[in-house]
């Protein structure tokens, strides 16, 4: 009974949360994106540099924005990020030439790095606040995807419609109210008063340690690689793929399904990587092989169905490839520096899509997008090739075994884990052999024997304090 | 594009790793989850990993009684509305496990957690409060 009161609130208390993501992804002008940029005088190297533009943006946003995060309120950055993203819509959608739309396109960069990580960080936290552990943070977080892929599928279909009834233009002015009530969902929010204050002084030590674990060993530079090369390659289908239906003068009733099954693949992606075996040579073959010909397919079909087809297959090659090298990627550095490590292959890949963006813009301008497709071939080609070289690492490491990582050796009890555990030992609910274990090393730890002491005489100074004042509602 | 993939994917792969290891989700990126602030025990390039390298300094003698009472208020308000709750419920108006559990609506497991990270908290800003600066 308890269990589900706790499950109540929590539901409550993230409903405004999830209304606000959900508008937040009703971007309606994204799947014709493309088309309207080409009525607006855009043609593909300027794509190109728009690209580039937003991708210089990111990562510059990205640690700044994190900070205001920590130091101000994550709502009110949730809440920016819908004001970028509303001036964005507005501003695009009053474009009438290239660069009134490369600077829009740049304030997008701006929502996204406003965006990305504190939706993550305020839901653990308000997890952690309602029920004192991370146990359901999972859950929730996966609830709100959910949510967000939904508005991101719905959106695609509406917005490809919307644009076929009245005229891409209008789907940016569409989507600036569905944006804009976002902002009332995160204002509602009540945010967690927890915050990551101990991440602050440590940064500095922990960046460096980062650098130095992904750049002294060669398997983890080698996986490191295949992460960013695989979401660059990705970024590349997603921001040139619909070109290919400009030139092929796809009617805009087409953009949405199309870009739905795009946006799909992520998705669908992730519940394929959990069932594929891509360390077996023959299955990460047809990982590499598959999407290689699907690449030249678009460099040489002039027909709309192959060509959307060969770029759902590369979208989901790329989404299975990505989420597993990102696993190998865990599997290969301790875990306090996981999330570093993953956040600097991220940054990576938006350094190497910006010149990408750049030649493939310049190129298809020049020769063509079907000329610039041959660039997606040879960003394939390397993929594959650090794809095979990190199964050829895997298996010589650890013939037979379960990659290193995914089950932490059993340690002995630390000063770490300790801590953790001091309620359950002053209550008497631990299990004997843990409390032998724990009662062994107070033995021998002056360290934790005072914490255990200043705790004991916290409690008594608690005890002491008169009930009627702090007596709850 | 519009979407960000490299999000998709690591967020694909935190919802995927707690599951294969438990203290994935302490990796110390989320400071919060854990009780004691994680900079204080030695990470894996130090000679003892998790164990203390900042332990706690000795307290002297007995506590300033009313400083103390202040210092525990002003804490107090500062937590988390359930923090608060449990911890008063618990350590000021000593009521039982059970009882505290049924009234705040959390399982026995969570009311311990959150007892434990709220008296971390508070004897934190008691070291604080007689001006041991680690603990600010």
């Amino acid at each position: 009974v308890t269990a589900s009161v706790t499950t109540a609130t929590l539901a409550r208390r993230l409903l405004p949360l999830q209304i606000g993501v959900g508008l937040q992804g009703m971007m309606l002008w994204v799947p014709v994106e493309k088309l309207f940029m080409t009525q607006i005088g855009f043609d593909a190297a300027a794509v190109g540099v728009m690209a580039a533009a937003y991708a210089a943006v990111v990562p510059l946003l990205e640690v700044p924005s994190g900070i205001l995060a920590d130091r101000w309120s994550r709502s009110w950055v949730l809440v920016l990020s819908s004001i970028a993203l509303v001036a964005s819509s507005l501003l695009g959608g009053l474009s009438h030439g290239v660069v009134t739309y490369v600077i829009a396109a740049m304030i997008l960069g701006a929502y996204f790095a406003l965006n990305s990580g504190t939706l993550d960080s305020v839901v653990y936290d308000t997890v952690i606040e309602e029920t004192g552990s991370s146990e359901l943070y999972e859950t929730w977080i996966g609830r709100i995807r959910a949510v967000e892929s939904a508005a991101l599928v719905i959106s695609a279909l509406a917005g490809g419609l919307l644009a076929q009834l009245t005229s891409p233009r209008f789907t940016y002015f569409a989507t600036v109210p569905l944006v804009a009530l976002a902002v009332v969902g995160f204002l509602r929010f009540e945010e967690p008063q927890l915050h990551k204050s101990a991440e602050r002084g440590r940064l500095r030590s922990h960046v460096a340690l980062t650098f130095r674990t992904m750049t002294r060993d060669r398997d983890v530079l080698r996986v490191l690689l295949l992460a960013a090369v695989a979401a660059m390659a990705a970024q590349a289908v997603f921001e040139f793929g619909p070109l290919w239906l400009v030139a092929l003068a796809a009617p805009a009733v087409l953009y949405g399904p199309y870009w739905a099954a795009l946006v799909s693949t992520l998705g669908v992606g992730g519940l394929m990587t959990s069932r594929l075996h891509l360390e077996r040579r023959l299955i990460a073959g047809l990982v590499v092989v598959v999407p290689l010909g699907a690449a030249l397919l678009l460099v040489w079909s002039q027909s709309l169905t192959v060509v959307i087809a060969a770029q759902v297959v590369v979208a989901l090659a790329l989404a299975i490839i990505g989420i597993h090298s990102s696993r190998l990627l865990h599997d290969a550095v301790p875990s306090a520096i996981r999330a570093g490590v993953s956040s600097g292959a991220g940054t990576l890949s938006w350094m190497l899509f910006l010149p990408f963006s750049l030649v493939f813009g310049w190129l298809a301008g020049q020769q063509g997008i079907n000329w610039s497709g041959l660039m997606l071939v040879g960003a394939l080609a390397l993929v594959g090739l650090l794809l095979i070289l990190s199964i050829r690492r895997v298996h010589i490491a650890l013939p037979g075994a379960e990659p290193a990582g995914v089950a932490e050796p059993p340690r002995e009890l630390a000063c770490r884990q300790l801590v953790e555990l001091v309620a359950d030992y002053i209550d008497g609910t631990l299990p004997v052999e843990v409390k032998a274990e724990l009662e062994n090393h107070l033995a021998g730890c002056d360290g934790c024997t005072e914490y255990l002491s200043q705790i004991e005489r916290t409690i008594a100074a608690l005890s002491r304090l008169e009930p009627t004042k702090e007596r709850p509602r | 594009m519009k979407t960000n993939p490299t999000r998709a994917v690591v967020n694909t792969i935190r919802r995927g790793e707690s599951a294969r290891n438990r203290f994935a989700r302490w990796a110390g990126w989320f400071g919060a989850a854990t009780t004691v602030d994680q900079r204080r025990f030695q990470g894996t390039d130090d000679p003892y990993p998790d164990h203390w390298g900042e332990p706690p300094e000795d307290w002297p003698g007995p506590l300033p009684e009313t400083a103390t009472a202040d210092s525990l208020r002003a804490a107090l308000a500062e937590l988390p509305a359930r923090w608060r709750r449990v911890v008063v419920l618990r350590d000021v108006e000593r009521r039982s496990a059970e009882e505290i559990s049924q009234a705040v609506g959390v399982t026995p497991a969570q009311q311990r957690s959150i007892l434990n990270k709220a008296r971390e908290l508070l004897r934190a800003a008691l070291a604080r409060s007689i001006g041991q600066g680690r603990d600010s």
